[in-house]
């Protein structure tokens, strides 16, 4: 196996006394589709956000490509990591193809404008999401699942080699969620990249990521394929709740339907 | 060739946009200076045969007239710069310096500086603008010190909460010291409350540009960074921008350029509210561009406001920031209808 290209060292988090991410480690290689899941507070969101930079863990490290992520400027760091937000909210009427553009950022100058180069990636990015005819209107005004997607084409623009999703189909009816799962896993599969992505939906999860992990309180209860981590009795306990598990076999997706 | 059906932003859209709100501004450069209670004959003010101690026309233009549109021209290139500025930064379409309590705020630096007759200067400044400068940081401080949350983000109606708060304290502050003044101080700083440009001369308009083009500068440069703040500051952490410095440098040269003008004409309302959200409705948010164009669309607004406070019951002067008000007031309320549902949040 190749070298991992994130990892997470003994890793641990608060935001105020407590810690919302305990002692986690884990490696990430190159080209996975790696789901992470767990309860509302598990500390989804804040894994995330740490793998990326946007919060400086308390202890342990953060690495990319084996150095620190505190040893990279905020810009290269962007060249390589794209964070994707749950809720996209916007004060001001930018349009579609001026948020994609933002994605271009880290590889601009101060007081420069964007080139044609940086016009081409932004409108492959665009083709790729499939969000070229919303370029000229208001970001504002499109749906959510185009919302989603125009951001996903936005994180492409910075042109990563990782992708973190924090919920990326929440919001979104079976159509959009379907629809925003098969632009990743093409991602995933024709350029590589390598995708995590903090989930509710657990059929989903096991029928797109090639491996789960699940967190609870902080910690990693298991982290493995989704056959491994989907078990009857660790959901249980770690979602507290009863469950009837239903396995297809044609994917190996796992269903889930509570016990009443 | 690329695929994006927009007219995107390059040298040439960028050019022609400012060239249009420059001319609009040339405009109103020339013409106000020409229209007032006393005609002037344009031919004998600058006729070169008449000597100037004695061209009457020449002296209403060149020394009471020309200044004074000049401090207006800069004070409402500042304010509304700064509006557009604190908007982006708090992602907060009512932000601005007076919904912030930032003019309320170097109000009570120059207050405070006035009537306790300080006269020191740093760096070749007076006391009165640096005074003035202080009370609109620490007022900026404050209300973004208030709503900040360790994730980062701003909770959209706390902000405007605290700016009114702040607000608040600081007006009760000026009145406080206005109440303890003897009968000069008290004129003296009521006349500057109301806000206006007509005591200037050239020495006043060019001691606040070093300030005024140091700040804008800074935030010329850092416009793009202050889009993807706008959009968010954890998002535009994930794009590679600085957001803290940014935030601090935006924050600090808008208070700079806010306190050398209220310094100088007192608290002017609204500009900085209005102007922005006018310049963005025609086009569109991105500061690279809202910043230049809000700046002499601001200087240009106010030049028109101030020809008409002087001109509507002449030859009685109204201040100018009583016309802005006037104006403002009912855009404000606008505003706040149009934007209702964010409250919510």
């Amino acid at each position: 196996m190749s070298a991992p290209i994130l990892q997470l060292q003994d890793v641990s988090f608060a935001y105020q006394k407590d810690p919302v991410v305990k002692q986690v480690s884990l490696n990430i290689h190159p080209g996975e589709f790696v789901g992470i899941l767990g309860p509302n507070g598990s500390g989804k969101s804040t894994l995330l956000k740490l793998m990326g930079g946007l919060l400086k863990n308390d202890l342990g490290s953060v690495l990319f490509k084996e150095t620190e992520l505190a040893q990279y400027s905020r810009k290269r760091l962007a060249q390589s990591i794209a964070w994707i937000p749950q809720e996209h909210p916007m004060v001001f009427p930018f349009r579609v193809a001026e948020i994609v553009l933002m994605g271009r950022h880290p590889y601009l100058s101060p007081l420069t404008f964007e080139t044609e180069k940086d016009f081409d990636i932004a409108g492959r990015a665009m083709e790729i999401t499939d969000t070229t005819h919303l370029s000229g209107r208001s970001f504002n005004e499109v749906s959510g699942g185009e919302k989603q997607r125009v951001v996903i084409a936005s994180a492409l623009a910075q042109e990563p080699e990782i992708m973190l999703l924090d919920e990326p189909t929440s919001a979104l009816d079976i159509k959009y969620q379907l629809e925003v799962l098969n632009i990743l896993k093409r991602l995933n599969q024709e350029n590589g990249m390598t995708l995590l992505l903090a989930m509710h939906d657990l059929h989903l999860a096991s029928k797109f990521c090639q491996r789960l992990i699940l967190i609870n309180q902080g910690q990693i209860v298991k982290d493995g394929t989704p056959e491994e981590v989907l078990q009857k009795e660790v959901l249980e306990k770690v979602y507290d709740v009863r469950i009837k598990l239903f396995r297809d076999h044609e994917d190996g997706s796992v269903m889930i339907s509570p016990e009443s | 060739m690329h695929t994006l059906s927009l007219p995107m932003m390059n040298r040439r859209r960028y050019l022609s946009t400012i060239g249009w709100f420059g001319l609009f501004f040339l405009v109103t450069l020339v013409a106000a200076p020409l229209i007032g209670f006393t005609h002037i004959d344009l031919g004998k003010a600058l006729s070169s045969e008449i000597e100037f101690s004695e061209n009457v026309d020449a002296m209403i233009l060149f020394l009471a007239r020309l200044p004074r549109v000049l401090l207006a021209a800069i004070t409402g290139a500042s304010l509304a710069v700064a509006g557009a500025v604190f908007q982006a930064i708090l992602r907060n379409d009512l932000a601005a310096p007076i919904t912030l309590g930032v003019s309320s705020g170097a109000a009570f630096g120059a207050v405070l500086a006035i009537s306790m007759g300080l006269s020191f200067t740093v760096l070749g400044f007076s006391s009165i603008p640096v005074a003035a400068f202080l009370g609109a940081l620490g007022a900026i401080t404050l209300v973004f010190s208030l709503v900040r949350t360790r994730q980062g983000e701003l909770p959209t109606s706390m902000v405007l909460l605290a700016g009114v708060t702040v607000n608040f304290f600081f007006a009760a502050m000026v009145m406080f010291i206005h109440y303890l003044s003897d009968v000069t101080q008290s004129f003296r700083i009521v006349r500057w409350l109301m806000g206006g440009l007509d005591i200037t001369d050239y020495q006043t308009v060019l001691s606040i540009c070093p300030p005024v083009v140091i700040g804008m500068g800074i935030l010329a440069y850092i416009a793009r960074d202050l889009n993807l703040i706008s959009t968010g500051s954890q998002s535009a952490l994930s794009r590679g921008v600085d957001v803290p410095k940014i935030q601090k440098l935006g924050l600090v040269s808008a208070s700079l350029i806010t306190g050398a003008v209220v310094a100088v004409c007192g608290p002017i309302g609204f500009v900085g509210l209005m102007v922005p959200h006018m310049v963005r409705l025609l086009i569109g948010p991105d500061q690279r561009l809202l910043i230049p164009a809000s700046m002499l669309f601001g200087a240009s607004f106010l030049i028109i406001c101030d020809t008409v406070a002087r001109t509507v019951i002449a030859p009685t002067e109204i201040p100018v920031g009583v016309i802005t008000a006037l104006i403002g007031g009912p855009f404000f309320v606008w505003l706040l209808k149009k934007q209702h549902w964010m409250f919510g949040k």
